[in-house]
């Protein structure tokens, strides 16, 4: 019974988050930085999955795993920051609803 | 196999080998355009070649995890090429717009490895491939969801229908060069994935759940190009249409694997060709492009330029897949094959589709052959190794629809060598189950 329990709880909770994060990146579109924490706090969450299997499972392999995927989202936030350094530059704004010069929809126009 | 991450066969080796011949002629073509637009920046061979070296690798890979690490060395390597030309800020939206979706959609197949290995322990394709066969009941619902949610990050990397709208933007914006890239050799390299090691596990999932993929692709493909006027974003949309001709023989079954290569290869070439006149140095009275950009820039082709416009001709009927050029053999057999295995309302759909894509293909046509010029412009001088393998490719595909037999028969045979590692399961189990 503890098992099924200490299991539940431990998938609850990085699903919580990685939602939080999903959510963040689809509501919340303000701040390119801020989609960036949201993206990495997504990647987290799906870290948190690995490693919590890893000890549910008594399996070495999760947290092998979660080794890789922080590195590739290490790599993941550098892209990003340049990127936003890179925008921040030639726009002087890094607000993500500016960013639709190619929309070619009514949107675009409207605003 | 290295440690059961990486399987090289006979499939793999075809698939790579034919990905570094096409990267060949891309980066020949991408090379020489360079120049005469006026973009040179050193880092393109070598960050193309990264996102070649995790093409290369995804197709061999068996395992989640090394098929995480491939894709994301693949879009990494593409985000800073569509960023590239980082003074353009369209340039610069389509970089970042690619990468917040990749990253997303990364995020989601992450997460469905996690929710796999949480299930079950494993992350090796052939291992939970036996798993779900030889515990024969419906997967459980964490399962299901991750092998859902891997899949869907992997239709996205494909610019599958509902999951295409990051396309047309990211197509339009990044340098030319770079979208013909862009354009072709992921979805070789997925495909390949696809086929090699998850189909086995979607197919005993989900069935034939690809083909409401197909279908909603080849509608987007067919309506969203009506409306456009800029080239390089009615290509873009044409393409979901066409991943979803290639996604239909992936819900018929394992013998129509030979349309999608037959079909694939023939869109690579026309593809090819037509990029190579997208990037021919294109000017008006007074202004200079690196390449045509709207379709009226096409007026009065055929007198300025018949050469090209014979070319533009083969490229656009073999996208439109009419007779007398290629494009209608690799139709013809996708047809053919989803006939045989029952899927009339696909089929009904893709005809309708091939109808109304013909029309926006033909479009362009008769503002070049019929329409009556206000203004005009000309083409400029080509690169000359564009210029070669424009005419080769254009070559290939007039020949093609009457000579196919060796293209078919290699698709045959890179089926056949797909679908090897089935049998050898069935036959491995038969063995494993004897003594009980």
């Amino acid at each position: 019974m503890s098992v099924f329990f200490f299991k539940g709880v431990a998938l609850f909770t990085p699903l919580v988050l990685f939602v939080m994060g999903a959510m963040g990146t689809f509501l919340n579109r303000r701040n390119l930085i801020i989609m960036l924490l949201c993206i990495e706090l997504m990647l987290l969450a799906a870290n948190l999955v690995f490693l919590t299997a890893s000890v549910a499972l008594d399996d070495i392999n999760g947290q092998l795993l979660a080794l890789w995927v922080m590195t590739a989202a290490a790599a993941e936030t550098a892209l990003g920051l340049a990127l936003c350094v890179l925008h921040y530059r030639l726009r002087a704004t890094l607000d993500v609803e500016l960013i639709n010069l190619m929309k070619g929809s009514q949107q675009n126009h409207a605003s | 196999m290295a440690g059961g991450v990486f399987l090289r066969d006979g499939y793999s080796i075809q698939m790579e080998s034919l990905l570094w011949i096409f990267a060949t002629a891309v980066l020949a073509m991408s090379l020489s355009w360079q120049t005469p637009a006026g973009i040179v920046s050193p880092e393109f061979v070598s960050l193309t070649l990264l996102a070649l070296l995790g093409q290369h690798l995804l197709i061999s890979a068996t395992d989640l995890m090394a098929m995480y690490v491939c894709l994301e060395l693949q879009s990494f390597a593409i985000v800073v090429l569509c960023s590239m030309d980082y003074r353009s800020a369209y340039s610069l939206e389509a970089g970042i717009k690619y990468f917040l979706l990749s990253a997303f959609s990364s995020c989601l197949l992450l997460l469905g490895i996690g929710l796999i290995y949480w299930e079950t322990g494993l992350t090796q394709c052939h291992h939970l491939v036996e798993l779900l066969r030889t515990t024969s009941g419906e997967p459980s619902a964490g399962l299901w969801l991750g092998i859902w949610l891997v899949s869907m990050g992997l239709l996205w990397k494909l610019s599958a229908a509902p999951l295409h709208l990051w396309v047309a933007d990211v197509y339009m914006g990044a340098v030319s060069c770079v979208t013909l890239f862009l354009s072709t050799l992921p979805k070789i390299a997925l495909l390949g994935f696809w086929v090699h090691t998850w189909h086995p596990l979607w197919q005993s999932t989900f069935g034939s759940g690809l083909a409401v993929f197909s279908a909603l692709s080849l509608m987007v493909g067919a309506l969203a190009p009506m409306a456009q006027t800029h080239l390089k974003r009615l290509l873009a949309l044409s393409s979901v249409g066409h991943m979803g001709f290639l996604l239909m023989p992936l819900s018929a079954g394992h013998e129509a694997f030979a349309a999608l290569w037959t079909y694939l290869a023939i869109y690579l070439v026309t593809n090819l060709a037509m990029w190579g006149l997208l990037m021919w140095p294109f000017g008006r009275p007074g202004q200079s492009f690196a390449g045509p950009q709207y379709i009226w820039d096409f007026s009065a082709l055929n007198q300025t330029s018949p050469a090209a416009a014979t070319a533009w001709t083969g490229a656009l009927l073999s996208l439109a897949g009419l007779p007398p050029v290629a494009g209608f053999l690799g139709k013809l057999g996708l047809f053919w094959w989803a006939l045989n295995s029952h899927l009339y309302s696909l089929v009904g759909i893709a005809l309708v589709a091939t109808l109304l894509s013909t029309v926006y293909y033909l479009r362009v046509l008769k503002v070049a052959y019929v329409e009556n010029p206000e203004n005009w412009g000309s083409y400029g001088e080509i690169p000359p190794v564009s210029a070669y393998l424009v005419a080769l490719s254009w070559g290939f595909l007039v020949v093609l629809l009457w000579h196919g037999a060796p293209l078919v028969l290699f698709s045959h045979w890179l089926a056949l060598a797909s679908s090897v590692f089935q049998p050898f399961n069935e036959i491995r189990r038969c063995f494993m189950r004897g003594p009980l």
